[in-house]
């Protein structure tokens, strides 16, 4: 499932206006340079249109990693 | 929504399709009399347009505190502002208003004024409005957001309070505005929640009919304005959205982004922050905090917690001064669905950033305590009903 983290990546660099970004299951989000709460929105906008799953508040509330994004995309 | 910038002016740069412009002065251009325009090509395509001007008025507070602009679409108006600070203004254009092979796009600013007539300056030119930028961007047609059906909010199952740290028990409320005092008492906490309100401050009455109609339209680009705000050394683009009087800080400085990835990264938080605080409201999950510097009528935060519940089992925490019969850090509950609560000082409107009080955490605790109990209740006698 390492596709996963370069779709993530990808997303995320959608999102920030950069490079796809590396992401791995122990990224920190908090890390990435520019993370903040528009960028997890666009982010969060970004996995519904390419995964097809909406995440609830606690799902939200509890990211923090990049296996925490990937979790997400499972549904 | 996806912005895509068909294209764009710099009003610094010589441009044929300006008209009724000063030559470039500061990054920007005066207009020269009351109407100015730039005409351009209609662009060939199948999305809608959204036009994006940032515009710098020509104030002198208290004297002279804002200026008048209509924009105008091939002599249909599109907008009409007030502008008192540096502002970026995102219209979207019925494709009714074009007609014809070219787009002009007329700017009427009345308000022209001599700085020599209001202040001690020996400039006997008229300013009003001076424009730095227009971009015309394009967005898919009928591009409605999708709403993605939010999944059922499950009644969270509530831990006592003693087991709670500071961080996880702030994680259960949700400030509904006034301004940030509580959204950053929530982050010294160690807690950063997703929430629409958490570094915005609304009117009362914005506040209400906001909460009644889900706040409705809050992602639409159309319905904001970016004003350059300075303050604490920065200068930081706040979002105000005029249909309800909000204003919400959005952590952007100026010059930090360009401002088509501004509108459209601020259109997609409004828009997970909207469907995350209507499932709030559902689901009952949140207590919605409302604090006020003043001391609020009884008939507002009543009318305030009705409007929560009209939506689902909402718990509204007015926190207001404490007086000679409340104590600082006490709670107690002032009707269905409505907990008060009470503190020893609020930060000043000015200056929400300072340290907040230390009974904040006491307020949230009896809070928590008071509110898990009447859950409690309610699902007992939920359950003593359907057994």
């Amino acid at each position: 499932m390492s596709d996963v983290y370069e779709i993530l990546g990808g997303i995320i660099g959608d999102e920030l206006g950069v490079a796809p970004v590396s992401l791995g299951p122990d990224t920190l989000l908090a890390d990435i340079p520019g993370w903040d709460s528009a960028a997890l929105a666009g982010v969060l906008l970004g996995i519904e249109d390419q995964f097809g799953v909406v995440a609830n508040r606690e799902q939200i509330d509890g990211l923090n990693s990049g296996a925490d994004l990937a979790g997400l995309c499972a549904g | 929504m996806q912005l895509k910038e068909l294209l764009s002016i710099d009003f610094a740069d010589d441009h044929p399709a300006l008209a009724g412009w000063n030559p470039p002065e500061d990054g920007g251009r005066w207009a020269i009399a009351g109407r100015s325009s730039v005409t351009l090509p209609k662009p060939d395509t199948t999305g809608d347009l959204v036009l994006l001007v940032t515009v710098d008025p020509f104030v002198f507070p208290p004297v002279l505190n804002r200026q008048s602009l209509r924009i105008k679409i091939n002599g249909t108006i599109l907008r009409a502002a007030l502008i008192c600070y540096r502002t970026v203004l995102a219209c979207r254009i019925d494709p009714a208003m074009l007609t014809g092979p070219e787009i002009e796009i007329g700017f009427e600013h009345p308000d022209m004024v001599r700085p020599a007539m209001i202040s001690a300056s020996t400039d006997q030119r008229e300013y009003s409005v001076a424009l730095r930028a227009l971009a015309l961007l394009e967005t898919p047609r009928g591009a409605a957001p999708v709403e993605r059906p939010a999944q059922p909010p499950a009644a969270a199952i509530l831990p006592p309070v003693a087991g709670l740290s500071d961080a996880e028990l702030v994680q259960y409320f949700t400030s509904i505005g006034d301004n940030c005092e509580f959204g950053l008492m929530q982050r010294r906490a160690g807690a950063e929640p997703m929430d629409l309100l958490r570094f915005a401050g609304v009117p009362f009455d914005g506040l209400v009919r906001g909460i009644t109609g889900g706040f409705a339209g809050i992602d639409d680009c159309d319905a904001a304005e970016y004003q350059i705000r300075e303050g604490g050394g920065v200068r930081e683009y706040v979002l105000n959205i005029r249909q309800f009087g909000l204003q919400s800080h959005t952590g952007v400085h100026e010059g930090e982004m360009p401002a088509i990835r501004l509108v459209s990264r601020e259109v997609k938080k409004f828009r997970v922050l909207r469907r995350l605080f209507t499932a709030d409201l559902a689901s009952g999950n949140r207590i919605f905090v409302y604090k006020r510097n003043d001391p609020p009528p009884e008939a507002d935060l009543r009318k305030l917690a009705a409007a929560l519940r009209d939506h689902g089992p909402g718990t509204l925490l007015a926190v207001s001064l404490a007086d000679a019969a409340h104590r600082p850090g006490t709670v107690e509950w002032a009707g269905e669905g409505l907990l008060r609560g009470y503190i020893d000082r609020l930060n000043p409107y000015d200056d929400a950033t300072r340290p907040s009080s230390a009974h904040w955490e006491d307020i949230c605790r009896q809070a928590y305590t008071l509110w898990r109990e009447s859950r409690a209740i309610s699902r007992k006698n939920l359950e003593s009903v359907t057994a």
